[in-house]
């Protein structure tokens, strides 16, 4: 499992401020451009009471940060969307990766493990695991071993 | 390095598109896709805009000022603000929205550096 302090210190050694807020709407937000002295990720501060969405949260808004730095994400007028259910699916994608290594994931299918264990397990959401699995189904290097996984243990997806 | 021609046909591929596809969402025949793919003639410059806007990459990996795909838009598009939507955007109400950019413009400012302030 990747210990939560890990996503903090990668995020201080990537130069990203950590920054808390009060929100209504949402629980994150990664803020960058060249003006700035520096990236910032805005947590909810509902958070503090829930490690395993934090987690979640904070790992995915490090995706932002490492693979759409420079994209328009929100627009005033909304016309950006696009590019944001594009990145959206980018940052989680990198999050999801990150959290639950693809081998270790595997193993623990095949040792019978379920939705909600392996959640445990990684310590992440259940959006996370049904998403890894979605992302090692479109994977070709993946796809032969979860239809015989699918088969041979009856794993849920 | 890769030649432009050879990118884009490695991005429509990767996309699973075909040259008529691809040709209809710029408004170009196949012939044209096929000359550029095979680097006899070259897209003009808002074309490989366009390109890079449905290749989701820049216009700097497709000129091969870059190898990564992923390089930043940074010079055209200065502005990150990546909200964590697991709803999807499109379901971002007005209400977050608005809660989104008034935070975003709240934060920069806090961090602008000392010349933009100065600026301002």
């Amino acid at each position: 499992m990747i210990p939560t302090h890990f996503l903090y210190q990668l995020a201080e050694y990537e130069g990203i401020k950590i920054e808390w807020h009060n929100f209504a709407h949402i629980k994150g937000l990664y803020t960058y451009t060249p003006t700035m002295t520096a990236p910032v990720i805005t947590l909810s501060h509902q958070l503090h009471t829930n490690e395993r969405k934090l987690r979640c949260v904070l790992s995915h808004e490090l995706g932002h940060h490492f693979k759409t730095v420079g994209h328009h994400i929100i627009a005033p007028n909304g016309t950006s969307s696009l590019y944001a259910t594009k990145n959206e699916i980018l940052a989680t994608r990198w999050a999801v990766d990150l959290m639950i290594d693809t081998y270790t994931f595997l193993g623990r299918l095949k040792d019978g493990l379920n939705r909600q264990e392996l959640a445990d397990y990684f310590y992440v959401l259940p959006e996370f695991v049904d998403l890894k699995g979605e992302l090692l189904k479109v994977s070709s290097g993946h796809a032969d071993v979860v239809a015989e996984l699918k088969t041979s243990y009856n794993v849920y997806f | 390095m890769a030649t432009l021609g050879q990118r884009i046909k490695q991005l429509r591929e990767n996309k699973d598109m075909s040259q008529i596809e691809l040709g209809k969402l710029i408004n170009v025949g196949n012939t044209t896709v096929s000359q550029w793919e095979s680097d006899k003639r070259s897209p003009d410059v808002p074309t490989i805009k366009r390109l890079a806007d449905i290749f989701g990459t820049s216009s700097d990996y497709l000129l091969g000022r870059t190898d990564d795909p992923d390089h930043s838009k940074t010079k055209d598009l200065p502005q990150t603000v990546a909200a964590y939507l697991p709803e999807g955007f499109e379901k971002l109400s007005p209400e977050a929205k608005k809660e989104v950019l008034e935070y975003a413009e709240y934060i920069m400012a806090k961090y602008a550096k000392k010349e933009e302030k100065d600026r301002s």
